[in-house]
């Protein structure tokens, strides 16, 4: 019995080892190629033993930052993110909490409507929307990357069930203490729904941080683009350097790395609670 | 302090059911009222109504002589104390109980006097730094009952607040709100479905049911007095048993009751034989409180056989579930209860005889009112 | 008395208005109204900086789309993807849950592990596997399945092969995404009452019979949601594309969207991109309503 439970433990664990390589290979490949001379970068990527580099140096990721603007890629990322989380995560809770606790005329339908926003994807709309923004002159500013995504019809979702499902007497109670509206979802609902707040933070931060086609559609100049169209031009960039854009991308995905596992279990539980909702 | 005056208070909700109708009642400054009744019968939402937190359909709320009905809970100076006590959970005990000040922009330093005397009054000192989530039952409800307290305020609300302790906990508590009410004089309104807590705290009982107000009263006016079959059932533990019979002119100038087959002569003082009259010959229901039932004949006792179909021990007295003979066969929660002192055995016979005092009946007329009592009543 | 309700009733609305509003706003300038115009556009002749006047043109981009070989691909391999992509994503989500969920030491680490590609930009992805497809028998895979097989795999070039682009990208995205899937059912395995298993064994049932009768039915909900999801990204396939093959090679990998960008931006033909994301967007409906009517159906059942 026990002998046969030890044979179990070690198949899962053996499991796990190969699929965790799997995982790790190309991530590796890519550290570990920031490190090399570009012509040693493909034809050693899996050569048995030679994954590590023979010798290790900082040129490529000299090359980055004497090649692209890298630094400004790297703050229009996190300008246009953090714009978009923050002014997301203010704008879609209060009207959460309007839909899901205040009462009026015209709420129900419009919470109907705002449901069916959520299945269109920005993929769906990009051309008009792109016609949109061109009529209003917005193109190639951070505003045509931050304004059209605050408003999010799953986050208002997120935190509509979020809000349902705190108790009443909270607010009830905040009344009677002689809070009005404004105090009450401040001091009271906002505090109290750390978690979902948390789920919508980090869901959006992970698809601005990504997001690759809107900016490609808008922005031409370097002052305003982020950097997945860094990664796109750079790896467009005659001549092709694969160890510069490992270096690039070393350091495009380390910030969001360093986040990750910081709140890792904020990460894990908000994309479980998505399911949950779903 | 303050009185507080409800004036034919109506709700009605949306889809056209009333919650509470025509609801007349004035609670004195620094009385204790009670509301009871069971889930449903629409004492929260009068609670609600008099806090603010619900709109009255129709009528007024007065408190100090003054109408309310447009006034936010805080301009109505109410404090409530929630069911699920509703502490915030992001805030320590301390803030708690400051939230309610800081609301009033109370001044700092009053502030903590004020929640430093509360604090005392409740034993909540050991505990301000914690979160609620780290407390007991019991401490959670003093907490609620001190962020109730702390602004001094003119009503005091209570809904169902023992209803999430334990039954040790619940006699402890109950007890200390009446000390603190009684100390404060806090005019105070206190909901619960529990007729034990009813019977225990309130200066006054009011018993509602379907949202109409069914008696208000003492405690011994409601247990003695109970104006119908509603209350008479609802008040007493068990309540009151009430029988189908019938009420007989036995022709010799005095009245008779049939129950189930057995004639009772009932001897009635002037006044009552007088109301119960215009009912010979007619079906009406007998009352018979538990306790009235003894194993032994007393004074102008009379007999009154019954299956005895079960029985229930309990130390200091037995429960004894009875059948009436010849009213075949009975539902179980239509047998009627006799609360017997001491030990009873089930007897082998059929029939046991039990001995009741005829000045122990109680009679309702088809529409439930007590027949004695009609005609006399302020309702 | 009916004033002082309807006095709090319009206080409460007016404040509701100002907590929704911003959202509100937002969204019908920049989803809403996007979307009628895509719907509108589509039925026109729209092209940015052409000087023929703007013309209502009926369903005729449609026709014109629904007789392009080019979008006609594009379909076809969105379909393909989803048909890849939907079933090995799910079930290695599931597998990966189900190993992390065993009651073993370092399973936090495992977890972790497996979601990181999630946090990874896709464009980085992309840019990342190309050297993992890298041609040449010196390609990271091909160099893999040339140990493998023991030297006879042919090296080739995946992303330039008609018949490899697509599994190619297809393998991406399972990397990238599959530790998003795993979460949610992960989070769903951790939800299933302990006591059914107990019942189950007390009832006699063996490890794969607990599996069959109790974790797929109990997990029913959270796989249909995992596989909506992945449909729906597997039709909005961009990314990969964009970076990795540019469609190619002869439209072996290109999408629909890939094809609407293109028009709009490639050849400035506004209104022929709108009607392709009409379509898309079609599409994207018809499996949402699928899915629901599956949830719905369950919910009688229970």
């Amino acid at each position: 019995m026990i002998f046969k439970r030890r044979v179990g433990t070690l198949s899962v664990y053996l499991l796990l080892a190969a699929f965790a390589f799997a995982f790790l290979v190309p991530v590796a490949m890519m550290l570990f190629g920031s490190f090399k001379p570009d012509d040693q970068v493909l034809v050693q990527a899996a050569r048995s033993g030679s994954l590590l580099p023979a010798e290790f140096g900082w040129f490529n990721y000299r090359d980055v930052f004497a090649r692209v603007p890298f630094t400004r890629y790297l703050f229009n990322s996190a300008f246009i993110s953090v714009c978009i989380v923050a002014g997301g995560l203010l704008v879609n809770s209060l009207a959460a909490y309007a839909f899901a606790r205040l009462q009026w005329p015209g709420r129900d339908w419009l919470l109907l409507v705002v449901i069916a926003l959520m299945i269109i994807p920005l993929e769906a709309i990009a051309v008009p929307l792109f016609y949109e923004v061109t009529l209003l002159g917005w193109r190639d500013t951070y505003w045509v990357q931050i304004i059209p995504f605050i408003a999010n019809a799953f986050s208002i979702y997120l935190f509509y069930t979020f809000f349902l499902g705190l108790p009443r007497e909270l607010e009830e109670a905040a009344r009677i203490d002689g809070a009005g509206p404004w105090r009450i979802f401040f001091r009271i609902v906002a505090p109290n729904a750390k978690p979902v707040f948390a789920t919508v933070a980090i869901l959006s931060f992970l698809t601005q941080w990504g997001a690759l086609l809107w900016p490609l559609m808008v922005t031409h100049s370097e002052a305003v683009r982020p950097l997945p169209l860094g990664i796109a031009t750079f790896y467009s960039l005659p001549p092709l350097q694969w160890g510069d854009i490992f270096a690039f991308g070393v350091m495009m995905v380390t910030p969001v790395l360093l986040i990750f596992v910081l709140f890792q279990r904020w990460f894990v539980q908000g994309v479980a609670t998505t399911g949950v909702k779903g | 302090m303050a009185s507080v005056e409800l004036r034919n208070i109506s709700k009605r909700f949306e889809n056209g059911t009333w919650a509470v109708k025509d609801i007349a009642l004035t609670i004195e400054d620094g009385e204790l009222v009670v509301l009871v009744g069971s889930s449903g019968c629409g004492k929260s939402t009068l609670l609600r109504l008099l806090a603010g937190l619900e709109n009255a359909s129709e009528g007024e709320i007065l408190i100090d002589g003054k109408k309310v009905n447009q006034q936010t809970p805080q301009q109505r100076n109410v404090a409530m104390v929630f069911q699920n006590y509703a502490l915030y959970p992001h805030m320590t005990v301390r803030g708690n109980l400051e939230f309610p000040l800081h609301m009033s922009h109370t001044a700092k330093d009053q502030i903590k006097a004020r929640v430093g005397e509360i604090a005392d009054m409740l034993q909540l000192s050991e505990i301000m730094d914690r979160r609620p989530g780290q407390l007991s039952g019991g401490q959670r409800q003093r907490v609620a009952m001190g962020r109730a307290l702390v602004r001094d305020p003119s009503v005091f609300l209570l809904d169902e607040p023992l209803s999430n302790l334990d039954a040790s906990l619940r006699a402890q508590i109950r007890a200390e709100i009446s000390r603190i009410q009684k100390r404060l004089k806090t005019t105070s309104l206190y909901v619960t479905h529990d007729q034990v807590e009813a019977m225990t705290l309130g200066d006054r009982v009011v018993v509602l049911d379907h949202g109409e107000l069914q008696q208000i009263g003492t405690p011994q006016e409601l247990y003695q007095h109970p104006k119908n079959s509603f209350v008479a059932k609802f008040i007493g533990s068990p309540g009151m048993n009430i029988l189908p019979s019938e009420l007989i002119d036995r022709g010799d100038g005095r009245l008779g009751v049939n129950l189930g087959g057995q004639q009772i002569s009932l001897v009635l003082e002037r006044q009552a034989y007088e109301k119960l009259v215009p009912y010979s010959g007619q079906d009406v229901y007998t009352g018979i409180r538990p306790e009235a039932f003894a194993c032994a004949p007393r004074q102008a006792s009379f007999e009154l056989k019954a299956n005895v179909e079960a029985v229930e021990f309990i130390g200091h007295e037995t429960l004894a579930y009875l059948s009436l003979p010849g009213a075949g066969q009975v539902h179980t929660d239509q047998l009627s209860i006799a609360r017997l002192p001491g030990q009873f055995n089930k007897p082998n016979a059929d029939a046991a005889v039990f001995y009741i005092k005829p000045e122990a009946l109680y009679f309702f007329n088809q529409a439930g009112r007590n027949i004695l009592i009609e005609g006399t009543g302020d309702r | 008395m009916t004033s002082a309700g309807h006095q709090t009733v319009n206080r409460d609305a007016r404040l509701a208005w100002l907590f929704a509003s911003p959202a509100l706003l937002g969204l019908s300038c920049f989803v809403l109204l996007p979307f009628v115009l895509s719907v509108i556009l589509s039925f026109t002749n729209l092209r940015l900086g052409s000087p023929l006047p703007l013309e209502f043109m009926g369903f005729s981009q449609y026709q014109r789309i629904f007789s392009d070989q080019a979008f006609l691909a594009a379909l076809r391999n969105n379909s393909l993807f989803a048909l890849i992509v939907v079933p090995l994503q799910t079930a290695l989500a599931l597998l990966l849950a189900l190993l992390v969920n065993q009651p073993l030491r370092g399973m936090v680490i495992f977890r972790s592990l497996f979601f990181m590609p999630v946090v990874f930009p896709l464009s980085l992805v992309a840019v990342v596997w190309i050297i993992v497809f890298a041609p040449g028998p010196q390609g990271l895979l091909n160099q893999v399945l040339e140990t493998i097989t023991l030297g006879a795999w042919q090296a080739r070039d995946f992303l330039h092969d008609p018949v490899w682009a697509l599994p190619a990208i297809s393998l991406t995205s399972i990397w990238q995404g599959v530790g998003f899937q795993m979460v949610i059912l992960l989070a769903a395995l951790q939800g299933i009452a302990h006591e059914l298993y107990e019942a189950a064994r007390v009832d006699g049932a063996n490890r794969w019979q607990q599996f069959v009768c109790i974790t797929l039915p109990q997990l029913r909900n959270a796989i249909i949601f995992v596989v909506l999801v992945t449909t729906i990204l597997a039709f909005r396939l961009f990314d990969q594309v964009q970076i990795m093959t540019q469609g190619g090679p002869n439209y072996a990998t290109t999408t629909v969207m890939y094809e609407a960008v293109n028009s709009a931006f490639g050849s400035q033909q506004v209104a022929r991109a709108a009607a392709m994301t009409v379509v898309f967007f079609t599409v994207v409906l018809l499996i949402t309503l699928l899915q629901r009517a599956v949830a719905r159906h369950e919910r009688v059942i229970e």
